[in-house]
């Protein structure tokens, strides 16, 4: 197989330029660091594939059981089934996604739930402050301060460019905080705890940031040793 | 078990680290203890583990000429022979217990492993041994004018 016949058989493969916000059709909420002059964040390069990286590889996800929890610091903890799950208002978000291991992958349209609409079905309690997002792969966490989570473009995604999200990518469902670096985007997500204090997750634990802000300061805010 | 996760979170290598963190590598690899003068690496060898000092002191050198001469002393906190298992040469030195001491052994597809999932220590392992090499660079040109320097 040629090199060329390999990028053709990448349906995820992105042979042009990324569009403009402006130009993007049919979607609720425009991710704001889309709109920057330079989305490409600092220490960080245009990646027109989609690698895959993970911890553990990517787990057996049994649909029939596949459940999503939301439990810690609500008023309704909350459990769907997947099909109950995806019959949750639905939102399109388009936006860049920023990985810690320097590429970024722009012009991404992503459709699921949002984070919001969980939050509120939940009845989130004030003294809530971080949210650990729990995920199927082997106990695999990772924690992210409750602001950046309720973002407008925060999403518990089933959709990737209108085609559901490949196991390897994250499938059925995953997490997408698109203004954090993309280790906080959790695949395999089974659910969300609404904690009072910051707890780190799988690679946070390893000295990932507690946070991850690719824009800054120097270049991103990657690991608390650097 | 010991304290040994404890203990790795203070080494400046896995600065950030946890405690859940540092078990994650202790149950990747395999603790040892070694008696003073036990060898723990032999110059030629073919490279198949790297090993994390965790407690006590070795000592890396090469015999020539029938002499041992000691190259350098590693304490609590060092990592000897990822060189060898990165580069897939044999190993460059011998390794010897100077005192009773403690290791963290990973094999060399547990370390690759390791350093191929997280791109944060990848980073931090080949930094540290690319000053290593950079050091020995510096003190073999220091040598090389002390040698061309009239006495």
């Amino acid at each position: 197989m040629s090199f060329l016949d390999n990028l053709i058989g990448d349906p995820k493969y992105q042979a042009n330029a990324p569009r403009q916000p402006e130009e993007v059709a049919d979607v609720d909420i425009i991710s704001p660091d889309t709109q920057r002059d330079n989305r490409i964040p600092p220490g960080q390069s245009r990646t027109k594939k989609w690698p895959v990286l993970d911890a553990h590889g990517t787990p057996e996800v049994d649909l029939a059981t596949w459940s999503f929890e939301v439990d810690g610091l609500v008023e309704n903890p909350l459990q769907w089934s997947l099909d109950e799950f995806m019959q949750l208002p639905a939102v399109k978000v388009y936006a860049d996604f920023h990985c810690v291991t320097r590429w970024s992958r722009l012009d991404n349209v992503w459709g699921g739930v949002a984070t919001k609409e969980i939050a509120r079905l939940a009845g989130v309690k004030p003294e809530a402050k971080f949210v650990l997002a729990l995920a199927y792969d082997y106990g695999w966490t990772t924690n992210v301060p409750i602001e950046y989570f309720l973002n407008e473009d925060s999403l518990f995604a089933w959709s990737h460019d209108g085609q559901p999200i490949p196991a390897e990518h994250g499938g059925p469902v995953r997490l997408i905080i698109p203004q954090l670096y993309a280790w906080k985007s959790a695949k395999w997500v089974k659910g969300v705890r609404f904690l009072e204090h910051d707890q780190a997750g799988y690679w946070e634990e390893g000295g990932y940031h507690m946070r991850g802000v690719p824009w800054g300061p120097g270049d991103g805010e990657r690991f608390r040793w650097s | 078990m010991d304290n040994h996760s404890q203990l790795m979170t203070t080494f400046p290598l896995f600065k950030g680290f946890t405690e859940n963190g540092t078990k994650r590598l202790l149950d990747a690899g395999e603790v040892t203890q070694h008696a003073p003068g036990e060898l723990l690496l032999k110059e030629g060898d073919t490279a198949e583990f790297v090993l994390l000092v965790l407690t006590g002191k070795l000592e890396v050198f090469v015999q020539r000429q029938g002499k041992d001469l000691v190259l350098t002393e590693a304490g609590p906190g060092a990592i000897l022979g990822e060189l060898a298992v990165l580069c897939g040469i044999p190993r460059s030195a011998s390794v010897r217990a100077k005192d009773a001491s403690l290791t963290l052994k990973w094999s060399d597809e547990a370390f690759r492993s390791l350093l191929l999932r997280d791109h944060s220590l990848s980073q931090r392992v080949f930094s540290g041994a690319l000053r290593t090499l950079v050091d020995k660079e510096r003190s073999l040109i220091d040598s090389l004018i002390a040698a061309q320097t009239p006495a």
